[in-house]
């Protein structure tokens, strides 16, 4: 089941991609969003399930191996904080914590793909595609707080 | 334990993820069919997800021009109303112009001239824009020697006349000749078309003319307008040590032209 939604928000980070003149890496980091929120409720297997919403993007983009790399070394960063440093607490705690793990993400990728492709840093796609993948965690937070 | 699986497990990911995004492996004939089958199983949300995304951006460009065209069209009701002041202040210009002409008993007077507008739907296939075919011809009555104008610049002469088209000899044509005037000096010499640059004819070695000096049409009864035909590209000594040779570069951008107005007068 857990897969079955991971692909499902893999497939709506691949139709939220908003410009056709802009490249796919810009696009909002819902899968990110997805994992931090299933994050919240267990940690086993994070790095794992983050390499499979890796391998599920890198096919729907054609970029095979990016994200997979990014991905697991992300979703291993929040194991490491949430087993071994700090459990985080509150909201705005987890938006601050989710926002720099997601601009590091995208960091990781505009700088890999760098090395292939001479892509220009789209900043308004970059800054909408943040705003949206903030809103969509706020969701998951509020709904993982009903829940 | 378990937690050290977990670090490896991490490197190995990060480690196979980089050397397959690197080495290209996506391409290679035995992963590429996975990846075809995987797009062909979301490929019916992926073309519709495009054509929707298409259908937003062709509207916005839609809405966009839209908002330009409606300021353009402000911007020229300003203007038409500024130009029926100058037509006003024209015509008191023409009626004091057509009474010294009869007071000074000269054939001087400002009028208005027979026009017929035509597109240019044919070009030069030889590149050289020699000429251009309109869509106006014998039976809109168009005659030979017409002259064809775009704003205020000479396009060409009216060279041959069909039933429903006709062919304008533009200034680059070698078959053009003209009688034109040097703007700053009041000069008068022979234009002879050329492509890309025409050429003024018998310039007089101790003729003053320079570069960048504008050239008009004359008019050798002063009924037309001074129409522009170009300006001095280059002026070389002649092969006669007489005669200088003074190049041309018309105004005219043939390809750009879309419309002509015809003056139903020959030179």
């Amino acid at each position: 089941m857990f897969y079955l939604l991971l692909f499902l928000t893999a497939l709506i980070q691949n139709l939220l991609f908003i410009s056709t003149k802009s490249f796919v890496i810009f696009s909002p980091n819902i899968v990110l969003a997805f994992l931090y929120y299933h994050s919240l409720k267990e940690t086993r297997n994070l790095v794992l399930k983050g390499a499979v919403g890796g391998l599920f993007l890198d096919l729907m983009f054609d970029t095979l191996g990016l994200n997979i790399a990014i991905k697991s070394f992300i979703c291993y960063l929040i194991w490491m904080i949430r087993e071994k440093v700090v459990y985080v607490h509150g909201f705005y705690s987890h938006l601050l914590f989710f926002f720099l793990l997601s601009f590091i993400d995208l960091l990781l990728r505009y700088g890999l793909i760098r090395f292939g492709y001479a892509i220009k840093f789209d900043v308004v796609v970059v800054l909408i595609s943040m705003v949206i993948e903030l809103g969509v965690f706020s969701l998951l937070y509020a709904i993982h707080k009903r829940s | 334990m378990k937690r050290r699986l977990i670090h490896v497990q991490a490197i190995a990911f990060v480690v196979i993820g980089l050397t397959i995004f690197f080495s290209g492996v996506s391409t290679s004939p035995f992963i590429e069919p996975i990846i075809r089958v995987f797009n062909n199983l979301i490929y019916p949300i992926m073309s519709a997800k495009n054509a929707l995304v298409h259908k937003i951006e062709d509207t916005l460009d839609t809405y966009v021009f839209l908002v330009n065209v409606q300021k353009e069209n402000r911007q020229l009701k300003e203007k038409i109303q500024e130009l029926y002041l100058y037509e006003a202040l024209y015509r008191e210009c023409s009626l004091t112009v057509d009474k010294l002409g009869k007071d000074l008993k000269t054939d001087y007077s400002l009028r208005r001239y027979k026009t017929l507008k035509a597109s240019i739907i044919g070009y030069d296939p030889t590149g050289r824009d020699n000429y251009v075919v309109i869509n106006k011809g014998k039976q809109d009555g168009v005659k030979e020697g017409y002259i064809a104008v775009s704003g205020d610049v000479l396009l060409g002469i009216v060279g041959k006349v069909f039933q429903n088209t006709s062919k304008v000899y533009t200034v680059f044509n070698p078959k053009l000749k003209l009688s034109v005037v040097v703007s700053k000096t009041g000069k008068k010499y022979i234009y002879e078309g050329g492509w890309p640059l025409g050429r003024l004819l018998h310039v007089n070695i101790g003729d003053e003319v320079e570069k960048d000096f504008e050239v008009r049409l004359r008019d050798v009864r002063r009924r037309l307008p001074a129409f522009k035909v170009g300006r001095v590209e280059r002026v070389n000594i002649g092969e006669d040590p007489f005669f200088k040779s003074v190049y041309i570069k018309p105004y005219v951008d043939v390809r750009k032209v879309e419309f002509t107005l015809l003056i139903k007068r020959s030179l």
